[in-house]
């Protein structure tokens, strides 16, 4: 091919340093790529591919590459889609990504479940059900999930005190927190692949075994029928699982490439080797001092050791290639966060010289640029150096020494603490809008309040009991009580909605009056709900008697009715009589028909109409997902609210309590979108994990305290059952702690400000103390702002993906159905096009897989 | 037409991996259909069978994926063009087709519509693959009235005169000078959704009959949709229809609108019958 690497990497005007174009140009073999930040990793991954791709014959389809985020994926996929389009201008040649692996483990887990290539024996593939973090949560927080485990395990009384007992030395007698550390620790158990059979049996702790016994029916529980259901966890071992039953697997793609590594568990570690057994290709790129998601099972020793396990799982060696130009921040930065990570001990075995760490880094930054980048504020009180913070930002701002606010990131590792309440604080006084969507739960903000304190107008509050009203259950029954307020402020204000919330009234109490009387006439004539609906002996009865609502007497009495039971006595199913008592006394509408008839009133309506021209988008954010989460009750519990419900406070209870409880509880956070994290205009308050993979003009390390000092107990239990080359307990904590700064310092491009604060209780990691004296770093008053370069506008000029029906025609349909459903993603509650649509195009699609595959079966 | 009478063993592959599709769907969308509208969806996945098993079984790829990047808006934005077919390549020659759940009347009134849109699904094709096309073509898989009703009588003898009536397959016009015109409008429809332009059509457009039918869009469209409530154009076009009355009164002619004492009844069945399900 006439055409080269070379010349298109001048059309596009990239300019690769040596290392990144060794290792783009590298295609055989185990591939060892250690990038330090900002070294250019995402362009090396996209070229790489490309090289592949266009010079070495390898079709999309044979690629496996695994990122981090959907995000990342989505992002390299436009990214290799433009490249691969100018490639085409030149050549004619096309280029077909549609059936590349580009996602994160999750996603690409569920898609070879799918993918024909991976079928044993031409069997139809079916994946199990997902369930999210939610979901799982919703499984095993079911009263019938530990009721059943009790009478089948002999679970003791105080099984909740026991499991928060042995899981954080804590007596607390929560339901709540007994379920998050069962999950926290099953999920640990499937991605170490842990037998719960062997830890019975190997274990002699007791309270060990018994979690592994309720580990054990976790699992049967997820199989009920012919439904099957796994958590993120286990989606990988069931991808694991195929991989293993079919040895042709490991064939199927010539190239694995995994960005991230240092962030991989071990489960995934074991489908990467899986999959490249064949070839041999893996390429792995990531950075230890980058590793930040142990609590979530990573284990960074898989990037650390990757050389030896390749040896191992392989039998080859690998090529490493570091990457240690940084280009994204000035010199003064990259020398203090280089100096931080070495201030740590990191050795292993100091007779051989071996590390916990890959330590011949030698991170060197591009920029020649020698002038103070890296300031102290304060010391002094919180309160005090926010103040001095904010001060500086908002002359920052006015200076134009950002593009805009959202370029001047403040990363916490928690944002619940009361510093940066003061931070944020402090910012809005100086009238500065900041975005924080992690700080504070969802339904604090005032759309889900306001919805759901119309609920309680109909529905009724559910009863707060006097024993119980402390700590989060007091905390809950307040923000209940809030939801009225907001609730009442809209009545105020609107008799429309007054006049409507009275009509649901009436008819929930009619279907509440309507199934006592019924149920009074069952008891009379002694007829038992199991009972066969036979209409001779039961219907006269019922439609007259005394009392009935119009409604009901008139549902009884219709053709519809004999012509249901027509149609269930023909798919041979019965009808006992408390499915006709349902039918007659449940309400024709579910929460979400609710919630969107609300949407008319308007103060709601007000939302759509500003998003509808683009004015403010925050509101209709939070209503959206209102209606996602409404759309997971009635998933999880009722699709339609019956009589019998209502009667016996169960609806009130379930909805309220367990359902909005459990969110409440669990602190779910607001809207995030993925696509633009940043709005315009308002200062980003980051954790320090939201904040991977992006930089940033001006970054505040808002209190850079000690951290975590323990491991956490989810490793300590796991780690006796594990073999292998881990980093030693009692040092784990001390690592993450720095890896966790180590990220935080490296985000930042031209001023990096630590807060030094000086609060009873709480001190500076003692790194940033050593450092500060040993370099002497400048004040944040000391600092010249004419030192300080200004940041540019950042170029987003990202290719997006437009899909021909569900895009440009759907808009071209209505702009504003497009921009609730797609744009902003309700949930749809009547709307069943796509339901309809996606099931007969699926089966057709089943139907000419199944036919092509006989095809090629019979020659 | 109930499934269970279909002793073919390929209808029998049909009605399992319908009905698995089903239940994969409830679960993911978290949401369900009434059965008569399942019932509906079966009926067309069988129909195209029973009608077109020709052309099923000279399918070669399915749900092919076609992508045109590097688009240019013109407002300057980049965009790729995405879009699904299915392809039969057979007697030497390929043919596209694009399987839409709609009434091949109705495709026939919108043909323009379809012809750009398959004309730029060809011209993709034809980039990517470096293939001409031999034909391209819509499979409107909804049968019409008149086969409903023979199905429904059950009148094996009207049930065949009907199915020989119908004529699915809607062949397109191959027309590549509309391509261009095509993509530019596009790429000037994803300029407004990046500017977050998001109006209601204006109420003209939803008294407007839907090509080829009787109906319209207020009623064959808007009235399903779950963001009518709060939809400016929709309350004028429900005002219009109705009769002089104001406030809550007004509003009620939308608010308690969910159809006819059938629709209810349909919706309440379907999700008790998934309650009791859940609750088992």
């Amino acid at each position: 091919m006439a055409f080269t690497l070379k010349q298109l990497f001048k059309q596009v005007g990239f300019k690769p340093n040596p290392n990144q174009e060794k290792a783009i140009k590298h295609v055989n073999g185990p591939l060892f790529l250690v990038a330090g930040p900002g070294s250019g990793k995402t362009a090396v991954l996209l070229w790489r591919s490309l090289n592949l791709i266009v010079f070495h014959g390898i079709k999309p389809e044979e690629i496996f590459l695994s990122t981090f985020t959907e995000k990342a994926a989505k992002q390299l996929k436009e990214g290799l889609l433009s490249l691969l389009g100018l490639v085409t201008n030149v050549t004619g040649q096309p280029y077909d990504l549609s059936q590349m692996y580009v996602g994160t483990v999750h996603s690409l887990c569920q898609r070879l479940m799918t993918d024909r290539r991976f079928a044993r024996g031409g069997k139809h593939p079916r994946p199990p059900v997902l369930l999210d973090g939610l979901d799982q949560y919703f499984h095993m927080y079911n009263s019938r999930f530990w009721s059943d485990a009790a009478s089948e395990l002999s679970l003791p009384d105080d099984i909740n005190k026991q499991i928060n007992q042995y899981m954080n030395k804590n007596h607390t007698l929560s339901k709540h927190k007994a379920v998050e550390n069962c999950i926290q620790l099953f999920n640990r158990f499937s991605e170490e692949e842990l037998d719960p059979v062997r830890i019975v049996k190997s274990s002699c702790d007791a309270e060990l075994k018994l979690m592994a016994k309720i580990y054990s029916y976790y699992l049967k529980s997820l199989h009920t029928g012919n439904r099957r259901h796994v958590d993120f966890s286990l989606l990988q071992q069931e991808g694991h699982k195929i991989l293993m039953e079919n040895p042709s697997s490991a064939w199927v793609f010539k190239h694995v490439i995994i960005d991230e590594y240092q962030d991989t568990n071990s489960i995934q570690e074991k489908i990467f080797f899986s999959l490249a057994a064949g070839h041999g290709n893996i390429a792995v790129v990531g950075d230890d001092d980058q590793a930040l998601y142990r609590f979530r099972g990573a284990t960074v020793e898989n990037f650390v050791c990757f050389p030896d396990r390749c040896q191992t799982e392989l039998g080859c060696s690998v090529s490493k290639i570091p990457l240690s130009t940084n280009y994204r921040s000035r010199k003064r930065i990259v020398d203090f966060y280089r100096r931080f990570i070495d201030q740590e001990n990191w050795t292993k075995n100091a007779g051989n010289k071996t590390y916990y760490r890959i330590v011949d880094k030698n991170i060197t930054a591009f920029s020649t640029d020698e002038l103070p980048s890296v300031v102290v504020a304060g010391p002094g009180k919180s309160l005090d150096v926010c103040e001095e913070i904010a001060d500086f930002v908002a002359k920052l701002i006015s200076k134009k020494k950002v593009a805009d606010p959202n370029q001047v990131a403040f990363l916490y590792r928690t944002l619940g603490s009361e510093h940066a309440k003061r931070m944020i604080d402090a910012l809005e006084r100086r009238g500065l809008k900041v975005y924080a969507p992690r700080a504070k739960r969802f339904l604090d903000n005032h759309e889900p309040a306001a919805i759901i304190g119309l609920f309680l107008k109909i529905f009724g509050k559910p009863y707060r009991d006097p024993r119980y009203d402390m700590g989060g259950n007091r905390e809950f029954h307040n923000w209940l009580d809030k939801c009225d307020d907001a609730a009442n402020g809209l009545l105020l204000n609107d008799r429309n909605l007054v006049h409507f919330v009275g009509e649901r009234i009436a008819e929930v109490k009619a279907a509440v009056e309507d199934y006592r009387i019924l149920i009074t006439l069952f008891q009379d004539e002694g007829w038992q709900l199991s009972d066969e609906y036979e209409p001779k002996v039961h219907n006269h009865l019922l439609r007259s008697a005394a009392g009935l609502s119009d409604r009901a007497r008139k549902d009884l009495a219709s053709k519809g009715l004999d012509y249901a039971l027509q149609k269930r006595s023909s798919e041979g199913k019965t009808s006992p009589l408390s499915w006709v008592l349902g039918r007659a006394t449940s309400l024709d509408w579910n929460v979400l028909d609710l919630f969107y008839r609300f949407c008319g009133f308007k103060h709601f309506k007000k939302m759509f109409d500003l998003a509808e021209t683009g004015t403010d988008e925050g509101p209709i954010c939070n209503l959206a997902m209102t209606s996602q989460y409404l759309a997971r009750f009635i998933d999880n519990y009722y699709g339609i609210i019956g009589g019998s419900s209502l009667t016996d406070g169960k609806f009130v209870r379930i909805f309220f309590i367990t359902f909005l409880g459990a969110l409440f509880r669990r602190g779910e956070t607001e809207y995030e979108d993925a696509e633009n994290i940043f709005p315009k205009g308002r200062i980003p308050f980051l954790t320090i994990h939201q904040s991977k993979g992006l930089e940033f003009p001006v970054v505040v390390l808002g209190n850079p305290d000690r951290g975590h000092l323990k491991p956490q107990r989810v490793e300590e239990i796991v780690r006796p059952f594990l073999s292998g080359d881990y980093e030693p307990l009692d040092r784990v904590a001390a690592f993450d702690t720095m890896r966790m700064y180590y990220v935080a310092l490296s985000r930042a491009q031209n001023l990096l400000i630590l807060a030094h604060l000086k609060v009873p209780g709480t001190s500076m990691h003692p790194c940033f103390k050593n450092l500060m004296e040993e370099k002497d770093l400048p004040r944040l008053s000391e600092l010249k702002l004419s030192t300080l370069p200004a940041a540019d506008e950042k170029n987003n000029d990202i290719s997006r993906m437009y899909s021909y029906t569900s895009d440009y025609l759907a808009y071209r349909d209505c702009p504003r159905r497009y921009m609730v459903f797609k744009k902003y993603g309700f949930a749809p509650s009547r709307s069943t096009t796509m339901f309809f649509g996606s099931l007969v195009h699926q089966t057709i699609e089943d139907l000419h897989h199944y036919l092509i595959q006989s095809r090629k079966g019979s020659s | 037409m109930s499934a269970a009478r279909t002793p073919d063993p390929l209808e029998k592959f049909l009605q399992d991996a319908f009905e698995d599709n089903f239940e994969y769907l409830k679960m993911e969308s978290a949401h369900t259909i009434p059965p008569a509208l399942k019932e509906l969806a079966w009926q067309q996945v069988l129909l195209y069978w029973r009608k077109l098993n020709k052309i099923a079984k000279k399918v070669t790829e399915t749900e092919v994926k076609l992508t045109l990047p590097e688009q240019k808006t013109p407002g300057g934005r980049r965009y790729t063009i995405e879009g699904v077919v299915d392809i039969v390549a057979a007697d030497n020659k390929v043919v596209m087709y694009d399987i839409k759940t709609h009434e091949a009347e109705q495709v026939r009134a919108y043909r323009d519509l379809y012809v750009k849109q398959l004309n730029v699904y060809a011209h993709i094709w034809q980039n990517l693959r470096g293939q001409d096309l031999d034909g391209i073509a819509i499979i409107a898989t909804d049968p019409p009235q008149e086969l409903i009703e023979a199905l429904a009588i059950g009148d094996s003898k009207s049930v065949q005169a009907a199915m020989k009536k119908w004529k699915p397959v809607v062949d397109l016009d191959y027309a590549q000078e509309k391509v261009a015109e095509c993509i530019s409008d596009f790429g000037a429809t994803v300029d407004m959704i990046e500017e977050g332009q998001f109006c209601a059509p204006a109420v003209k457009k939803l008294k407007e009959k839907m090509p080829g039918r009787k109906v319209q869009f207020g009623t064959a469209v808007c009235r399903y949709c779950d963001a009518r409530f709060s939809c400016d154009s929709y309350r004028q076009y429900v005002e219009v229809k109705g009769a002089k009355v104001k406030g809550y009164q007004a509003m009620r002619a939308y608010l308690e609108d969910y159809g006819d004492e059938n629709d209810r009844n349909q919706w309440i069945e379907a999700n008790l019958n998934a309650q009791l399900e859940k609750e088992e």
